[in-house]
């Protein structure tokens, strides 16, 4: 197993390699430049901006400049900045304040309506799908089914505006948006409930297919034929081999929570990075854009890489190979 | 565990249950299913006011019906209201600048759809050839390519389709279609990847089988063997997990338009009507409601339909009950 | 071996309670020879099955897996099922312990008697108790019906500690025992191990040992070499034999292979179609068969003293479909020997020479068509 971590781990430096490409190469692909707008700038503006973020270079320095951790300017090398170093650059929007900075401010709220939406899709998730499995094709089954196909075809911001509709303004329970959450907690019921939706219905539905495939396995009929109580067949025998192909889809569903948080962030008014990330998206801060984006999928990459080692150390097949 | 037997022997009596192919068995399987015949019903549906749309609604998607909204106080019409002096009636009503909400519903589906249709065919464009060169030739090319696709894989869709999409916003490509075409290339660039797998998985365990070693030893050229002898048995899945891309691809472009992506007004799609509605959720619902359930309609119908072309293909069940 | 059944003639009576020798030539010389005789025939046996149907209830028609199915097993004897893929001997052993999936199986009708206990009015916690305690089972492929997510000598533990009530530490010990005495080295060192880090033949013991575990009477031996190599089907057919020797544990072995039905059992039954259609003696069965299919099956065996590149023979034409069977021989589409009333009647089990030696044929009976 260790080879495969190894392996998986060294894979990441490529595939960020690639990632950073694709980025840069399209955010220079924007005709018109960072600084075009509806009244154009005067050329001495222009000039010095682009002086001044280093958009005189040629294109590759450019690149490497944004990499790191050697900055080229006018034929002089120094050290240290860039990605390489943690350091994000500036926001082209935000004049005073990098794109660390920016991070900083709203990271941790972020990554907090994550995790509880993420535990919250676990726990309800997972025992939806294995009741639905264990009462295949009977009332638990067509219920259970029924509500994770409604929660995968309803897109996130469209049952964040009902529940906004019908908790926030119609009963009136809850805050509709999150501006106060330091004061009111409630005021981040919503939001998580409405991130959670989807990841439930897909885990629900994984698990549930998961545990159908396992109902037909040969060692359920061993474990039956050795006289054991339906109650220790299930939990003992179904439920961990079920679980392990689950695995596989938390990195996605670890992804949607990430890019969900957009929407949800932008609906809710959550001040996490997903809604400055998407405020820098139409306010064209393509250096912010830029780097959130590499951010993003650092996390994402990251995250990934974890699931995988997760599975393979969860499934006894792989960890003693 | 059936004892059945289905061939017929020369100079045997006929079985009495006659013998079925692949294709007519899982038509049957199909239409036992309700909630796939159901689903089914929906997509035709669907398919037919994208393709007729244009004739079939009352008024073109950007007509604007500004003296009713005045006379209405400079309010959207509900459904069915009734303007004094005015002939007709808004059967879902209008949105701010006096649009029929139905038209501009119609309009949506013929989006929506052409989504479905023009990424999927993106993915069977790319991930079929890739998918079938990496499983025939093994090797160095099926490492080269899986290399690429777990880099392609590695990039968060949305971020990259966001990316696309900024970057192109401006340009021709990006206003080709009002906007659609470059989310349509954009969605399919992103899932080709999971077509490749499948189909390279399909090809590989049936490379194995000896029918293919006996097609080689008479000579048959490569290209045939893979077109007329591998391909054809993968198409099951293929087809499922082209239904079932489906409405992940609906679901991004509704995303994408509401933040703002892609579809360019006058024209709308569900997701940017859902937007515009935002602002008048409560007074007005309609503008909201009626696109959210276009979408979820649309979303649970293709769903159905490939889970249970799923079920109906799935070869453990053939020749079972 | 019979045990103290009150209708048995001379119940009670032990051995050493009877005269040396008896004088038939006295009356009541002749009633203790009957009685002798009698009690050797009431004694119960193990396992008796009468009449057991089990179909299949399918959209396209009622399967009928097994046809009035019956036979008995003597305790500690080793009997053979034999038949080609699809005859109903898989079904029929599932059927023993109930274990048939229902939907879409059931078993429709029949009796079965356990060591006295009558198996199909058991509640479904009644028997789930006698399984494994009391009835092992191996299955046919080592590499799926082991949990692959659980060590295994937590999977042989199991049964003990639920049947027998043993401690975690005891039931261990116990699964120790049994992995040495199943032939796997080291036994304590890998009793951590999973599936996987077993080889086929390996995994196999493993099985029998789970089936062993609580000393049951009876083992179901569904196909249990017939996912292994040719070299390990030995070994593993005398380490069913000698631990079943050892224990007094009755085997019923589920075989294609009729070499190795010969070779284990004492006595075998042949199905076909959902039907015994021979049972006997084996060596009546394989030197005196008298039932045109098995005449086919021990002709299609290829013998070293074959000609080199001569064809193998084979039986012609294909089992029935076991959908609403037609009334006739099962057979007869096949049968090189069949006549017009074999179209429209099906046989009945008779008696051929040998002892306990029957047919399901009309043209071997006594007076039959064929010789």
């Amino acid at each position: 197993m260790l080879t495969y971590i190894v392996r998986r781990i060294l894979w990441i430096i490529p595939v960020l390699f690639f990632v950073s490409v694709i980025t840069f190469v399209l955010m220079h692909a924007v005709p018109g430049g960072p600084w075009s707008r509806e009244k154009p700038l005067p050329q001495a503006t222009i000039d010095r901006l682009d002086e001044k973020y280093g958009l005189d270079e040629p294109i590759v320095v450019q690149y490497l400049n944004w990499v790191g951790p050697l900055i080229i300017s006018n034929g002089e090398v120094s050290c240290c900045a860039g990605l390489l170093t943690g350091d994000l650059g500036p926001s082209y929007k935000y004049i005073d304040r990098s794109v660390n900075d920016i991070i900083a401010d709203g990271i941790l709220i972020t990554v907090q309506l994550g995790a509880m939406a993420f535990l919250l899709s676990v726990a309800i998730g997972l025992p939806l799908g294995i009741i639905a499995a264990l009462g295949h094709n009977k009332a638990p089954d067509y219920s259970a089914t029924f509500i994770s196909v409604i929660g995968i075809s309803t897109p996130t911001f469209v049952s964040s505006i009902l529940l906004i509709v019908v908790f926030g303004v119609v009963l009136g329970w809850l805050p509709t948006n999150a501006l106060a959450w330091e004061e009111d907690p409630t005021a981040w019921i919503l939001p998580i409930i409405a991130l959670s939706l989807y990841p439930i219905a897909q885990i629900a539905r994984y698990t549930r297919a998961s545990m159908l495939e396992v109902t037909r396995r040969d060692y359920v009929r061993t474990a039956h034929s050795k006289g054991l109580g339906r109650r220790t067949v299930v939990i003992v025998h179904m439920i961990r081999n079920a679980l392990i192909p689950v695995v596989t889809i938390l990195g996605p569903i670890l992804a949607f929570l990430i890019t969900g948080s957009f929407v949800i962030e932008y609906i809710f008014s959550v001040p996490g990075i997903g809604r400055a990330y998407v405020t820098s998206i139409s306010y064209r801060d393509y250096s912010m854009i830029m780097a959130m984006t590499m951010f993003y999928a650092v996390v994402i990459v990251m995250l990934n890489l974890l699931v995988d080692v997760l599975y393979a150390y969860i499934d006894p097949r792989i960890r003693y190979s | 565990m059936t004892e059945q037997t289905g061939a017929i022997e020369v100079g045997l009596p006929l079985e009495r249950r006659k013998s079925t192919g692949l294709w007519s068995d899982a038509f049957r399987r199909l239409l036992r299913n309700r909630l796939a015949i159901v689903g089914g019903i929906f997509v035709i549906f669907l398919l037919f006011v994208a393709v007729f749309g244009p004739q079939l609604a009352p008024w073109p998607y950007y007509e604007q019906h500004l003296q009713e909204v005045i006379a209405n106080g400079n309010r959207p019409l509900v459904p069915m209201q009734q303007i004094e002096g005015v002939d007709h009636v808004h059967y879902l009503g209008t949105d701010q600048l006096g649009r029929d909400l139905l038209s501009r519903l119609m309009d949506g589906a013929r989006i929506s759809m052409m989504v479905a249709l023009v990424a999927q065919f993106v993915v069977i464009v790319i991930g079929i050839p890739v998918g079938a060169m990496a499983a025939w030739f093994g090797g160095k090319l099926d490492n080269f390519l899986m290399r690429i696709t777990d880099i392609v894989y590695a990039y968060p869709d949305l971020l990259f389709i966001i990316l696309l999409g900024v970057a192109f916003r401006e340009t021709f490509f990006g206003r080709a279609m009002d906007g659609l075409l470059l989310v349509f290339v954009a969605i399919g660039l992103t899932s080709w990847v999971t077509m490749a797998r499948l189909v390279r998985g399909q090809l590989l365990s049936l490379k194995e089988q000896e029918f293919v070693e006996a097609a080689r030893a008479i000579g048959v050229s490569d290209r045939k063997i893979v077109n007329k002898h591998l391909l054809p048995n993968a198409t099951g899945p293929i087809i499922v997990a082209v239904t079932l891309g489906i409405p992940a691809a609906i679901l991004a472009e509704a995303t994408l338009a509401f933040i703002g992506i892609g579809v360019q007004d006058p024209r709308a799609s569900w997701g940017s009507l859902v937007a515009d509605g935002q602002t008048y959720v409560r007074s007005f619902p309609h503008m909201v409601l009626y696109p959210a359930i276009a979408i979820a309609v649309a979303l649970i119908s293709f769903t159905f339909l490939g889970d249970g072309l799923r079920d109906a293909l799935d070869p453990k069940l053939k020749g079972k009950q | 071996m019979a045990v103290s059944d009150p209708e048995t003639p001379l119940a009670g009576t032990e051995v050493s309670d009877l005269p040396d020798s008896i004088e038939v030539e006295t009356e009541e010389g002749r009633r203790l020879a009957e009685q002798l005789a009698d009690r050797s025939r009431h004694a119960r046996k193990l396992l008796e099955v009468r009449n057991l149907s089990t179909q299949f209830f399918t959209r396209d028609g009622v399967v009928h897996a097994v046809d009035e199915v019956s036979f008995d097993v003597d305790y500690g004897e080793t009997l053979g099922l034999v038949g080609e893929s699809g005859c109903g001997k898989s079904v029929t052993a599932l059927s023993l312990v109930r274990l048939v999936p229902d939907p879409p199986g059931q078993i429709t009708e029949g009796q079965i008697i356990f060591d006295g206990i009558d198996i199909l009015k058991l509640s479904r916690s009644e028997m789930r108790r006698l399984r494994g305690r009391k009835i092992g089972f191996i299955f046919q492929d080592p590499m799926t019906s082991l949990n692959p997510t659980l060590p295994v000598g937590f999977q042989i533990s199991e049964s003990a500690r639920t049947h027998l009530g043993l401690s975690r530490n005891a039931a261990g010990d116990r699964a120790v025992e049994l992995l040495s005495k199943v032939g796997i080295p080291r036994a304590r060192d890998r009793m951590g191990d999973y599936p996987h880090q077993f080889s086929g033949g390996m995994r196999q013991r493993v099985m029998i040992a789970i089936a062993l575990a609580c000393d049951p009477m009876l083992l179901l031996a569904d196909e249990p070499t017939t996912a292994l190599d040719v070299t390990i089907q030995a070994q593993i057919l005398d380490l069913i034999r000698s631990l079943s020797e050892e224990f007094g544990t009755a085997v019923i072995l589920i075989t294609h292979d009729l070499g190795i039905a010969a070779g284990m059992c004492r006595r075998v039954n042949v199905m076909y179609a959902g039907r015994i259609v021979e049972t006997g003696i084996v060596d009546d069965v394989f030197e005196n068969s008298r039932h045109p299919y098995a005449w086919g099956l021990l002709d299609s065996l290829p013998r070293i003293t074959d000609v080199r590149a001569s064809r193998l023979r084979t039986i012609e034409g294909l089992p029935p479909d076991l959908l609403d069977p037609a009334v006739e021989c099962r057979f007869s589409p096949r049968c090189r020997y069949a006549q017009d009333r074999c179209r429209t009647e099906e046989p009945e089990l008779t008696e051929r020479p040998g002892e306990g030696h029957q047919a399901r044929c009309f043209g071997t009976e006594p007076g039959g068509w064929i010789p």
